[in-house]
């Protein structure tokens, strides 16, 4: 680094220099093998329950932002997903919890009770630098109710890549997400949790994708 | 995100208690380095009121730098909960997993190993078991893909096809020498990805649902996903060849991310 001509210039190649992480979402230390590509990340969505048509369907419509893990944004990307809610056991079932499971843990047998009421999502991601992933597979919704009466809602989603552009084209891989919004207020009946659903709430998914190149293929 | 000081003094203070929680983690050149640019700060700005507001947002944008410096073994990642009561916790699993019963009709994958953080710093007293029951009849569809998916991508239809071959798994997570723990139950997706020198990238991706906890995670509600990777040098052609590759074992490294509420602030 060349030496700075004011305190301000000083600090500031101190910044650049130290804050070379901002932003970053690729974590290689977590691959596995030469070829694995590992993507971490959070995205800041602004969901919607429509209720237009016959099939009511969750989905976020790009106004949110991708960020780094510390919440730095990252400039031009964007997030996209569709999730139908076909299956009506699925919100039913999204307040039940599964039983303890019994020891060892590393053998069966496997109680998938209150697990297995699944549906399936698609999502985009676009990078803002021309690269995007997208994906496809099966979600799983969970409601706690909050101390207060308010709620707390999430969306956990596991997906293989179905599409990819720019950097990604071809790449073949998986993506996990768990996403997650808080309701101040959760009404009791059903017609008033759709109703408040529709309006829209801001959800916050971290997202994880593990991907091999096409060239790798 | 840090708040922004309101005197120059309040910023060379909150820029002094990070480099002291940087001291801690033993970063002696960065923190050195920051010394001697404190020193320099506090030479030089004793009559330089005129450029105490642009010295003032540098020590900000410094602040917000150094206060997101990610403490080794921290796995806790508080600034992307959806606040106030969740908790978010990110970690990598470096797992030794095995195909047990690998030729009978009820092979399971089995797992255990520790965690680390992020960085792969492994955290003392931690653990991991897991186990996946497979099918071996729907081991086939791991290596098809799903479509491409039509525009628009915020709304219906979705074509599912190659996604819905999923199995069920349990895991468990112990911390602190297990005076803390999470275990887990739901969904798992596996695929594979055949490389262009001849090895096999596998993949299992899971839901898992918080079925219960001890320790400090005691009455936890909560989900998890996780996104296990193995690469494998050679993958053979024939079923048998392959469980019995699997059946010898395998590392993999696991990105597990859970949301949690705990008990104390759940109905």
């Amino acid at each position: 680094m060349s030496k700075s001509k004011s305190i301000t210039e000083a600090l500031d190649n101190i910044y650049r220099a130290i804050g070379a992480d901002e932003g970053n979402i690729e974590f290689p230390q977590l691959a596995n093998g030469s070829v694995e590509k590992v993507l971490v990340f959070n995205s800041d969505d602004k969901i919607f329950l429509n209720t237009d048509g016959p099939i009511p369907f969750f989905h976020s419509t790009g106004e949110g932002i991708l960020t780094d893990l510390q919440g730095h944004a990252l400039p031009g990307s964007k997030g996209l997903s569709s999730l139908p809610l076909t299956n009506p056991k699925e919100l039913d079932d999204a307040v039940l919890w599964p039983p303890v499971q019994q020891h060892p843990y590393n053998k069966p047998p496997v109680d998938p009770t209150n697990t297995t009421e699944i549906g399936f999502a698609k999502n985009f991601i676009s990078f803002g630098d021309g690269s995007s992933l997208a994906t496809v597979g099966p979600s799983l919704a969970k409601i706690l109710l909050l101390k207060g009466g308010g709620a707390q809602f999430w969306e956990s989603s596991v997906q293989a890549i179905c599409e990819a552009t720019g950097k990604y084209e071809g790449a073949r891989g998986m993506l996990v997400f768990a996403g997650s919004a808080v309701f101040p207020a959760w009404p009791p009946t059903r017609p008033e949790q759709i109703q408040l659903l529709s309006k829209g709430f801001d959800a916050r998914l971290v997202r994880c994708f593990k991907l091999v190149l096409k060239k790798d293929q | 995100m840090a708040q922004n000081s309101r005197s120059l003094v309040e910023a060379v203070d909150n820029f002094g208690r990070i480099l002291e929680r940087v001291r801690a983690d033993g970063e002696r050149d960065v923190v050195q380095a920051l010394d001697r640019l404190r020193d320099l700060i506090e030479r030089n700005t004793r009559d330089t009121t005129e450029h105490s507001k642009v010295v003032i947002e540098a020590l900000n944008k410094l602040h917000n730098v150094l206060e997101s410096h990610e403490d080794p073994g921290n796995i806790d990642y508080s600034r992307i909960a959806n606040e106030p009561v969740e908790h978010v916790l990110a970690f990598n699993n470096d797992e030794f997993i095995e195909l047990k019963n690998a030729t009978t009709k009820h092979p399971y994958f089995s797992s255990h190993g520790v965690l680390t953080d992020l960085h792969r710093r492994e955290l003392p007293g931690s653990k991991v078991e897991t186990t996946f029951p497979v099918d071996p009849d729907k081991l086939e569809e791991s290596f098809n893909w799903p479509a491409e998916q039509l525009q628009p991508f915020d709304r219906p239809p979705l074509d599912f096809t190659n996604t819905t071959g999923h199995g069920y798994s349990k895991q468990a997570y112990f911390f602190d020498g297990g005076a803390s723990s999470l275990v887990t139950v739901g969904p798992s997706l596996p695929k594979i990805a055949v490389l262009k020198k001849g090895g096999a990238q596998f993949w299992v991706c899971s839901i898992g649902v918080i079925t219960q906890g001890t320790g400090k995670y005691e009455g936890a509600r909560g989900a998890s996903v996780y996104l296990g990777s193995a690469y494998l040098k050679t993958w053979p052609k024939k079923f048998e060849s392959q469980a019995k590759l699997l059946a010898g074992g395998f590392r993999a490294l696991v990105s597990t991310y859970f949301k949690l509420v705990f008990k104390n602030d759940h109905s």
